[in-house]
């Protein structure tokens, strides 16, 4: 077929997945939950004893099980019976490594290899289930399928496996880098979480999937997340105006159905639509500021401070400023059943903060909707502000391009009496996320040099109201992602660890709580930007 | 109508070549575009089809007088040459000058030529009125080339009735008539050149379908490609990298574009990534860097929004890099 024609096919396959998005099924399934609990109880244990590293590969056999239990359609003894031959998976010296388990450890063994068989006792992957009956029920007689493939190793089982659920259809098994080519399918089934295709490179799934309909079929403790797919900065297809045209976000809104029949999950519904949230926010009143500070370049101090050092949850740890407080957020469970949920959020100092604490970090800022509800609350003064931001900012990447180098401009402010250390500063200057110099001495030195001290009260008046409008839009933002928290369910918490909020549509600021799991006595020496920023151990 | 049928992703890409065109002014800084579409196929030549729209269709054909030509009587030239049997094809002929003659439209340039149609017959001497649109078009040459080689003439344009309808009957003239350097595709090339052989309905580029199916190698036309009559009136390039003296560059693929965006000297600049490429992530990252420099944002039109398909991104600024 010539290549257009097939363009064409495709082109309009992916029109019909945009404007019905991701279907997402989230399934209860009790034995993988409890397998998931053990093994995470099991493993905690052993960091504990310091013994993990004799059971690693006890636990990587254990994890891997998990793994393929929850990105393939394959039950429990197939996947079992798949992996038999594979490398590093055969005889394990358990009955020596049992030896050295203190009691508790035995107990969470013992509980681990009960949970292990009960799902070997499953005929059915719940997921798998789910999604032979979806398609059972449409119009796919002789149609082709495309079902996401993990691992080489597995495609031959899947394949065999699925073919014999779905007798009517062509299944094709199909490692990610696989649909990059223009071959189009009537469905893409995709099993388990999404959150892994971000990091191996296979996000395009999502931005641009190769099928006509999209399924996700995930274990409820493992929720999808459906990534965004367009990714330029200030692009103006967030929405799609009055053209009546789907815009491309449709394929990020995935459509989530929770299928209870093994556990019931009654998540509490948080608005997508948070228009009306954002039309109510009251106008901004910025005083008359008094522009005079410290000399301080707006750079991070680089002196190291002392930090305690938290383990968290999810194999993370952080760094914390003693002296300071953060967010904790607290839970409570739901009355009758055995799940947690967020019942709000407090203010805490750090030296509060004790093992089994859940605390909360920024994960993402509002991003250009900072800026947007920032001049909402600027209202009709906003223009003028950017204007006047404008000004300067405009006349300051002209100086840059002339001298064809922005260290023309650092030698400038030095000569001026600036601290500023680096040439990254004076381009984020230039950059339009950036307010203004985080100094109004620096900012007066600019302005000399750009020749607008003429203007400065109008562009320090404007930097001043935009910089409170953005603090404000922030705190905004921030204030309603914490509102939207209470009541949302901590079942990812309660398996992982760690668990993310989002905030609602069209907000890009996201905030991470993580579980504390012990709080290391001994202080030690950060930078200060190191503080508060979560990181994995390993 | 649905939204599925309402979106036409050529007619999308047809129409951003005209928008870009048309936003691109000495005033407006450095144009760049950062497009990302689902298949990076046929994306780089639909945009330089819809740029070469926008320019020709709003170019007159100078005014040539056929009497001119006279002092040149008994001189070899080459001439556009439309056959006259209801056939799209127009062909570059060579012959000679045998005089000027009162057509009902005007004096007419009279130029003698050989012919193969065996119809006729075979191998026999014509004398053919060259149109006064084909005038500008008419180039002397030094010596008689071999008129026997020269009887089946070469190829110009596929389908000139379609060239008409998208660019005027004027701008087809001025096209076809000599070679421009309008457009730079950095992209692979035996890709390209392939796609040049299709062709696309007028109704997909937001014409009236009358005049048959536009076929892009006589739009985009590049040099070094195709028979003499077409290399010899090129308006655009395929190179695997940037090269200067070309007015709009369209840079094709996220490697291309995170290697090339800053050497190419273009004034206007249109990057095409592709979300399953490897260095797609990257390449995005350095429009995101570009876009945080732009010296101005650049409003696109709703009526190009419209059209625009689910899957493609579109970011218009102008920027100083």
């Amino acid at each position: 077929m010539n290549r257009r024609i097939e363009l064409e096919h495709a082109y309009n396959a992916m029109e019909k997945a945009a404007s019905s998005g991701w279907i997402v099924s989230e399934i209860g399934w009790q034995c993988l939950d409890n397998f998931h609990e053990s093994l995470r109880a099991f493993e905690n244990r052993l960091k504990l004893q310091q013994i993990d590293e004799s059971w690693h590969s006890f636990l990587r056999y254990c994890r891997s099980f998990r793994f393929f239990l929850v990105v393939t359609p394959l039950p429990a003894l197939e996947i079992i019976r798949n992996m038999r031959g594979w490398p590093g998976f055969d005889s394990l010296p358990l009955n020596q490594l049992k030896e050295h388990l203190d009691e508790t450890a035995r107990r969470l063994y013992a509980s681990l290899l009960d949970s292990f068989a009960a799902l070997q006792q499953e005929h059915d992957n719940p997921l798998c289930k789910k999604a032979v009956a979806d398609l059972s029920s449409t119009e796919l007689e002789g149609k082709r399928i495309a079902v996401l493939s993990p691992d080489g190793r597995l495609s031959v089982a899947i394949q065999k496996y699925l073919s014999k659920c779905l007798n009517h259809c062509r299944i094709d098994c199909l490692r990610p880098a696989e649909l990059k080519s223009i071959d189009i399918y009537e469905e893409l089934i995709v099993f388990g979480p999404s959150r892994r295709r971000f990091s191996d490179g296979s996000e395009f799934i999502f931005a641009t999937p190769r099928a006509s309909s999209l399924r996700l079929y995930t274990p409820a403790c493992f929720p999808a997340s459906i990534p965004t797919p367009y990714r330029f900065e200030g692009s103006p297809h967030r929405s799609s105006g009055d053209s009546g045209f789907p815009a491309m976000r449709s394929f990020a809104a995935p459509s989530v159905t929770k299928d209870d029949h093994q556990r019931p999950i009654t998540e509490p519904q948080v608005s997508t639509c948070d228009q009306a949230w954002l039309d109510s926010l009251p106008p901004l009143v910025v005083p008359e500021g008094v522009f005079s500070d410290n000399e301080s370049g707006g750079e991070w101090d680089s002196e190291p401070v002392a930090a305690k050092q938290v383990l968290l949850g999810a194999d993370h740890a952080v760094f914390l400023d003693a002296e300071s407080s953060l967010y904790r957020l607290t839970r409570e469970r739901k009355s009758g059943k055995d799940k947690w949920i967020c019942s709000g959020v407090e203010h805490t100092d750090v030296r509060d903060v004790g093992p089994g604490d859940v605390l909360l970090f920024q994960a993402a800022g509002g991003g250009s909707m900072v800026g947007e509800i920032a001049d909402q609350l600027l209202g009709k003064d906003a223009m003028n502000y950017r204007d006047a931001q404008n000004l300067w900012k405009s006349k300051l990447r002209l100086f840059v391009v002339m001298s064809s180098s922005t260290l023309e401009v650092l030698e400038l402010m030095r000569q001026k009496g600036s601290n500023i250390r680096t040439a990254a500063t004076v381009r984020n200057w230039c950059a339009s996320w950036n307010i203004g110099p985080g100094s109004w001495r620096d900012f007066e030195r600019l302005l000399e040099i750009l020749g607008l001290q003429e203007h400065r009260e109008r562009i320090f008046q404007a930097t001043n109201s935009i910089r409170a409008a953005h603090r404000k839009a922030g705190f905004q933002l921030a204030t309603r992602l914490l509102e939207m928290m209470q009541g949302q369910s901590l079942s990812d918490l309660m398996c992982n660890g760690m668990q993310e909020f989002y905030g609602a549509d069209g907000m890009s600021n996201c905030k991470i709580a993580y579980e504390v799991i012990a709080i290391i006595p001994e202080e030690c020496e950060v930078l200060p930007n190191h503080l508060n920023q979560p990181f994995p151990l390993h | 109508m649905s939204s599925v049928e309402k979106s036409d992703w050529i007619q999308f890409l047809h129409r951003l070549g005209l928008e870009v065109y048309r936003l691109s002014t000495p005033e407006s800084g450095r144009l760049s575009a950062f497009l990302s579409v689902p298949f990076i196929d046929y994306a780089g030549v639909i945009i330089a089809s819809g740029i070469l729209a926008a320019k020709y269709r709003s170019l007159a054909l100078p005014s040539v007088d056929p009497y001119d030509w006279m002092v040149h009587h008994g001189k070899p030239v080459s001439f556009p040459f439309e056959l006259r049997d209801g056939g799209t094809e127009l062909k570059r002929k060579v012959g000679t000058i045998v005089g000027v003659e009162d057509g009902i439209r005007g004096p007419c340039l009279s130029v003698r030529y050989l012919d193969n149609l065996e119809k006729k017959s075979n191998g026999k001497e014509f004398t053919r009125f060259v149109k006064p649109r084909w005038l500008p078009a008419v180039q002397e040459l030094e010596e008689l080339p071999d008129l026997e080689a020269w009887q089946h003439g070469s190829r110009l344009a596929s389908n000139i009735r379609a060239l008409d309808v998208v660019l005027g009957e004027e701008g087809a003239a001025v096209l076809v008539g000599k070679p421009h350097q309008d457009c730079l595709i950095v992209d692979v090339k035996n890709r390209v050149t392939e796609e040049l052989k299709d062709s696309v309905e007028l109704n997909r580029l937001g014409f009236d379908g009358a005049g048959g199916p536009l076929v892009l190698a006589d739009m985009i036309r590049p040099d070094g490609w195709g028979p003499q009559a077409m290399r010899e009136t090129f308006s655009s390039h395929i190179a695997p990298e940037p090269e200067p003296g070309w007015e709009h560059a369209i840079i094709c693929g996220s490697l291309n574009f995170l290697r090339y965006w800053d050497e190419c000297d273009s004034a206007v600049r249109i990057a095409i990534l592709c979300p399953s490429e490897n260095a797609y992530d990257e390449a995005v990252g350095f429009a995101n860097e570009i876009y945080y420099q732009r010296i101005d944002d650049v409003s696109i039109p709703e009526e190009l929004l419209a059209l625009k398909p689910s899957t493609v991104d579109l970011q218009l600024i102008a920027c100083s890099r």
